[in-house]
């Protein structure tokens, strides 16, 4: 629970806006491997991976046979026949891979345990990777990764972020990973960053600003139903299609951002009740104090057709809200 | 067109056909251990007047049964890699470190629905907030007891083997009269805190704390309000699953734990229990000693007008009601104006968590629903539990003469 008056998490969402910041980042991450390794991902994932080069990545969507987000990743195309498969749920996502390999040449292993991450973001994000890396590639593109070293240390270098930001991920070996810390912080903050120490600010608030949702945030919901409609190829076979053509000509729910009126939002946990004249229309995924919109916020899961700008109450105490775009600024 | 057949909701029937709800018998399965609790709690008032000691007592051995059940001192320093990120999903983003200790409480108090929330959880600092507790009757040394058992899930949460990192205080009790209870965690090294013994855990904290004002309060938790408990990383927990967890385990953390204590405060095994049935048996004839709690007894049960008030299905029905509330599976054998038997297998009420037998839940149980005969229904009744060290026992409400009745 974040609130306005926090100076700390001001500070961290502050640096992050107008600055850079650094944080440990690592995600459970999912090699894939193997011949068939693409035409598998591609059957599991709706977007169109075929199109992702070496040394490109994509957000994308994992359904269930209903149509219904079960995770949500970033595909990173390692090279060929090589793919990092970032996720918060490497553990479940093997099964589900081992499920529908169907006997094709694919293997998945976790290697969370192998490699470290750290995300460097804000708009001085360039600089700071400018005064880290040994060489800096040049001109790299949004969801690309390239090789790299820090001090003649490998690592891989991924610009993308959770921050609506310019943004850099860097990936290096476990055993390396303090060396690497030491060398981010004093990039960092030589480009006059710091680090950030506020987990609700980097996985939560600032995010949500933006309109980045996490995977608990989907809940029952189809791509169609939450503004992700535009990362599915509805050309191809993947699990969940058919659901998911019928939920996109007739979407049951729809996923929407709130604004609070009441100065904090106590009694609005995960998941708690949304209601349109007192009648239960959705539920809150979660609140939390913007920094840089300065409101409580959050994102909802509510009966589709309900308009922006329509009156609703969240929780036991009827908090007042404004049904507004998911994307706060 | 009509509905073709009416909705449906999980509950039970009551002896006389009143259907319970699972939210309401979920409710009362907590307040129902934490009546036990507060009734035990007043056993070991008797028997150790020291307040110092008898909480140190207690403290001592809910944070010694707290890491034992997290396996060998090996399986202790593995926890939080082997389970605490398995069975809470905490993503690989969070620093391994005592601060995580939180995940584990926060979801210890939602499940048995004390509400509230987390203030602050942060690297260096945790704070948790509680409007609500069931427990709110037992007293300040429960209150000081569960500091021991965070101590616990903040040890295990270590990144350093077993010991945590932390100053934790609960800085506020409901149980001590406060309008919250409130624990915080706080880093020793970033504060400059120093390790604490037992009874220094509700101290106020470096930081000031978050106080919600009552308007924003909560009376529910999350499992009642929303049908399920949702942690911060999203990983959910149903309010069956909370129901079924809190029928086993809140009689292991707040009976069983403290019983082990307190049995020893007592001069021998034999002057326990005569204390223990005396405290339970008043507690029973208390219960029903105003018109107006037979009055209500017999509305939320749903008792029938013709049955008056001399017949011993009153209480029979009480029995079965708690017995249903409390998960445990019984038979009914008789079931007339003279008499009630409840079979039950003796396992099934005494050891609620396998692990963990508690006997002296029949002594509890069979003085308490002796005492409440005598004033639910008339002194010529009373409940007597047969078969207590055979596979089945079996609970009877029946007409008893005794001469010398306590």
């Amino acid at each position: 629970m974040l609130f306005k008056e926090d100076s700390r998490a001001r500070l961290d969402a502050e640096t992050i806006r107008k600055s850079v910041g650094w944080y440990r980042w690592t995600h459970d991450l999912v090699e894939v491997t193997g011949a068939d390794a693409l035409e598998v991902l591609e059957r599991i994932y709706v977007s169109n991976l075929s199109r992702v080069g070496v040394g490109r990545s994509k957000y994308t969507c994992m359904l269930d046979e209903a149509g219904e987000i079960i995770d949500d990743v970033i595909v990173m195309h390692m090279g060929e026949g090589l793919y990092w498969v970032s996720t918060l749920y490497g553990p479940r996502l093997i099964p589900w891979i081992e499920a529908h390999a169907d006997g094709k040449d694919i293997s998945a292993r976790l290697i969370t345990y192998d490699w470290d991450m750290y995300a460097v973001q804000g708009p001085k994000s360039p600089d700071a990777l400018e005064k880290l890396l040994d060489r800096p590639p040049e001109d790299m593109k949004r969801f690309s990764v390239a090789a790299g070293t820090v001090g003649g240390v490998p690592v891989y270098v991924h610009r993308s972020g959770f921050t609506g930001e310019n943004g850099f991920e860097i990936y290096c070996a476990a055993e390396k990973t303090g060396e690497i810390r030491e060398r981010i912080r004093l990039a960092v903050e030589a480009a006059g960053g710091r680090e950030i120490y506020t987990l609700e600010v980097y996985v939560r608030s600032i995010p949500m600003e933006k309109g980045f949702a996490l995977k608990q945030d989907f809940k029952h919901l189809n791509p169609f139903e939450c503004g992700l409609g535009w990362s599915v190829d509805t050309d191809k076979e993947f699990i969940g299609r058919e659901a998911t053509l019928a939920i996109r000509e007739k979407p049951r729910y729809e996923m929407v951002g709130l604004v609070f009126d009441r100065e904090s939002t106590e009694d609005i946990n995960i998941w708690e009740r949304v209601y349109l004249y007192g009648v239960e229309v959705g539920r809150c995924a979660q609140a939390i104090y913007g920094y840089t919109v300065d409101k409580n916020i959050g994102f909802a899961t509510i009966r589709a057709g309900i308009p922006e700008g329509t009156r609703v109450t969240v929780g036991p105490n009827g908090s007042p809200a404004t049904v507004v775009s998911k994307v706060f600024c | 067109m009509l509905r073709e057949r009416l909705g449906t909701a999980k509950c039970f029937k009551t002896a006389w056909g009143k259907l319970i709800t699972e939210e309401e018998a979920y409710t009362q399965v907590n307040r129902q251990i934490a009546a036990v609790c507060a009734n035990l709690f007043q056993v070991m008032r008797i028997f150790e007047p020291s307040w110092e000691k008898r909480t140190e007592a207690i403290c001592e051995i809910a944070n010694m049964m707290n890491m034992a059940v997290a396996g060998t001192p090996e399986e202790q320093k593995a926890y939080v890699d082997m389970s605490l990120y398995e069975a809470f999903n905490i993503p690989e983003l969070c620093e391994k470190s005592s601060w995580l200790g939180g995940i584990t409480g926060d979801s210890g108090d939602e499940w048995e629905n004390m509400a509230g929330r987390v203030i602050q959880f942060t690297r260096d600092r945790v704070e948790k907030e509680l409007d609500t507790c069931p427990w709110d009757i037992v007293g300040s040394e429960l209150c000081n007891m569960t500091t021991s058992m965070f101590t616990a899930n903040f040890d295990l949460a270590s990144s350093k083997g077993t010991e945590n990192e932390v100053a934790l205080n609960m800085c506020q009790a409901r149980g001590c009269g406060n309008k919250h209870c409130r624990v915080v965690a706080e880093r020793r090294d970033t504060f400059g805190l120093p390790k604490q013994e037992w009874l220094e855990h509700m101290q106020q904290p470096v930081n000031p704390i978050h106080d919600t004002p009552r308007e924003r309060m909560v009376k529910e938790g999350q499992c009642l309000r929303n049908g399920q408990y949702t942690q911060a990383f999203g990983e959910e927990t149903s309010l069956e699953s909370a129901y079924h967890w809190v029928a086993q385990m809140g009689w292991v953390w707040s009976v069983q734990f403290p019983m082990m204590a307190i049995r020893d405060m007592a001069p021998d095994d034999d002057e326990f229990l005569r204390v223990f049935r005396i405290v339970f048996a008043t507690a029973g004839k208390n219960q029903f000693i105003e018109p107006f709690a037979k009055e209500g007894l017999r509305q939320h049960l749903g008792v029938p007008h013709w049955v008056d008030d001399n017949d011993g299905r009153l209480l029979g029905s009480y029995i079965m009601y708690m017995l249903d509330v409390q998960q445990v599976p019984y038979q009914v054998e008789r079931w007339t104006e003279d008499e009630t038997w409840l079979r039950l297998k003796t396992e099934d009420f005494t050891a609620r968590y396998e692990m963990a037998p508690l006997d002296e839940l029949v002594d509890a149980y069979e003085a308490q629903w002796n005492g409440a005969a005598k004033t639910l229904v008339s002194p010529e009744w009373s409940c007597v539990i047969d078969g207590r060290d055979d596979e089945e026992m079996i609970i009877k409400v029946i007409r008893r003469e005794d001469p010398r009745t306590v």
